[in-house]
């Protein structure tokens, strides 16, 4: 009967979460083409198949790879190095801390947008920038490049990424108690030790989430495509959740669309069983 | 020690740029007229300053009169959404206040059930609820689309409100759980000698015990929620529930925009998010340490 407070809380997860999910599951094993005449009818793992042997799913899973191998590490380096400066005693800190977390409520859309504009190819500043500093001879159409196209993506996403992460590993390290600083210090432990023994010790179950939420963001990043590039230069760019979107919505095939999310769902799943065990963390302690 | 110190003002000093920079480019624009910001090389202080572009903003007609006086060599292009920017505006705020609200009320019974009321079945369905957080968004898209064009909501706020709603509760029962198993429960315990039922202890010893982390998780939700673009971009249609992230995305990919507009309008879409990070930062951290850390 009490269990009813559950209801308010769990209705729109079960309804609009796990109901949808169980159907996306139903179209990966079905073939679904509104393109076609062919009414909708059970193919097992044809969609799969479809996909691993199709030139723009293999593409598109690279550069997803490509961009998870690029902002994970960042967006824990970058958070964990801001929170260290951000956890020392300095003037100004205080005002600094609210400054960090800025990016954090800026839409991502927003973001793009302003990136957009700044590697614009005539009348974007970062051109005029690279030839005043003679990194470049003439105006260099920067979002054709590809590699520079999935940085210019990558620095958009990175910006209204960190804050976050950097915010826990902030609350993190001031919840560290004095005594183990001490006890390290009083072993003479050099900065470098004592930053592992201690400081990286503390933090590993926070740096577990921070990785869990930088791969789950990387995998479904989708809103700095759409603003900036579009999948281009040459589909360079198209990471995964573009590509569903797009099997979705132009192609209309939402059986291989399907089959996609899945396959999404496995790698997300798998990742954080990983970090799990890379950072030895015993118990997941979800409850205290 | 002095060393030390230099490191640390450096450090702080980059940072500083690396925030500040991309936002001051863009307040850069917005105070440009088109024919600066069509200039090379772009001016990097605005040259005759005007809030020309915040008045279009909200009348998009007279933005377009402005520009044909301004005569056809920008051949400038006023993308057609952009004069449902004053509504968007408000439609965000609405679907980002109506998510803070549901997922303070609901999260918090929510929690409370699960950690205070013992039950068979609480740790599966808690479990369930933080599994939740690992469905990719695009993977419930397509069937979300059928079941919201199956009752009717398409092209409505309330299919987009739900949607976010399903995307931020297992984050709110995450952090309101870890919160309140934090708390010790000597007080409610009296208070159920007391002879107080479940809903009257939340109400009255619970609900003020967690309010950081209550603050915490309907900022969090509403920061997910005003920001949120590919839904909003798959739900909305018209005017009446564009939400402003689907105005500036469909807005900037068009050739030859008018920047400095889609410039003024992302100064005013991200007020709110600041102000709300600025004043409530203090509960943003305490609230969510004790989930995230303990």
């Amino acid at each position: 009967m009490l269990a009813l407070c559950l209801v308010p809380a769990l209705t729109p997860l079960f309804l609009f979460g796990f109901y949808p999910l169980a159907y996306a599951f139903y179209l990966s094993i079905t073939f679904y083409n509104l393109k076609t005449n062919i009414p909708p009818h059970f193919i097992g793992f044809g969609n799969y198949a479809a996909l691993v042997s199709d030139s723009a799913f293999l593409i598109s899973t690279t550069s997803t790879l490509i961009f998870a191998a690029l902002t994970i590490p960042l967006i824990a380096l970058l958070s964990l190095g801001e929170a260290l400066l951000l956890s020392n005693n300095f003037k100004g800190v205080k005002a600094l801390q609210v400054l960090a977390l800025v990016p954090w409520g800026i839409p991502v859309v927003v973001s793009g947008s302003i990136y957009r504009f700044i590697f614009d190819l005539n009348f974007g500043v970062f051109n005029d920038i690279a030839m005043k500093l003679g990194l470049a001879h003439e105006y260099i159409s920067w979002l054709s490049v590809d590699w520079i196209a999935m940085l210019i993506v990558a620095l958009a996403y990175l910006w209204v990424q960190t804050p976050l992460p950097t915010l826990l590993l902030l609350a993190g390290i001031q919840s560290i108690p004095k005594e183990l600083h001490e006890a390290a210090s009083i072993d003479g432990a050099k900065p470098l030790a004592h930053f592992r023994m201690v400081t990286f010790n503390w933090l590993k179950p926070v740096l577990f989430i921070v990785l869990v939420y930088a791969s789950l963001m990387a995998l479904w990043c989708f809103d700095p495509i759409y603003v900036i590039t579009m999948g281009g230069p040459a589909n360079f760019t198209k990471l995964i959740t573009f590509f569903t979107y797009e099997r979705m919505f132009y192609f209309l095939d939402f059986g291989q669309a399907g089959a996609v999310t899945i396959l999404i769902l496995g790698i997300t799943v798998l990742l954080i069983y990983l970090y799990f065990r890379a950072l030895r963390l015993g118990a997941l302690r979800l409850r205290v | 020690m002095e060393r030390r110190k230099i490191g640390l003002y450096l450090g702080a000093i980059v940072l500083a740029l690396w925030v500040l920079l991309p936002i001051y480019w863009m307040a850069n624009l917005s105070l440009q007229s088109e024919i600066e910001i069509y200039t090379v090389p772009p001016f990097y202080f605005a040259p005759h300053p005007s809030i020309n572009n915040y008045w279009f903003s909200f009348d998009i007609e007279s933005a377009v009169k402005y520009f044909l006086t301004q005569g056809q060599a920008l051949s400038l292009f006023i993308p057609g959404v952009m004069k449902d920017f004053p509504r968007s505006i408000l439609n965000s705020v609405i679907v980002g206040v109506t998510v803070m609200i549901y997922n303070i009320l609901a999260g918090t019974l929510g929690a409370f059930g699960l950690t205070r009321i013992k039950f068979k079945g609480a740790m599966p369905l808690f479990y369930a609820s933080i599994a939740g957080r690992l469905i990719p968004p695009v993977v419930i898209a397509v069937p979300y689309y059928v079941i919201i064009k199956s009752v009717g909501l398409l092209d409505n706020l309330v299919a987009v409100i739900l949607v976010h709603i399903m995307f931020t509760m297992p984050f709110t029962i995450w952090i309101l759980n870890t919160y309140l198993l934090t708390i010790p429960t000597d007080i409610e315990d009296a208070a159920r000698v007391e002879g107080y039922s479940y809903l009257e202890i939340l109400r009255k010893v619970t609900f003020p015990l967690i309010g950081p982390a209550v603050v915490a998780i309907g900022i969090t939700s509403f920061m997910i929620s005003y920001g949120e673009f590919f839904f909003a971009l798959l739900l909305t249609q018209s005017a009446a529930s564009h939400t402003m992230p689907v105005i500036i995305g469909s807005a900037v990919s068009v050739p030859r925009v008018t920047k400095g507009l889609i410039c003024s309008m992302g100064m005013i879409g991200i007020l709110p998010a600041i102000a709300i990070v600025i004043l409530f930062r203090r509960y943003l951290i305490g609230g969510l340490v004790a989930g995230a850390v303990k």
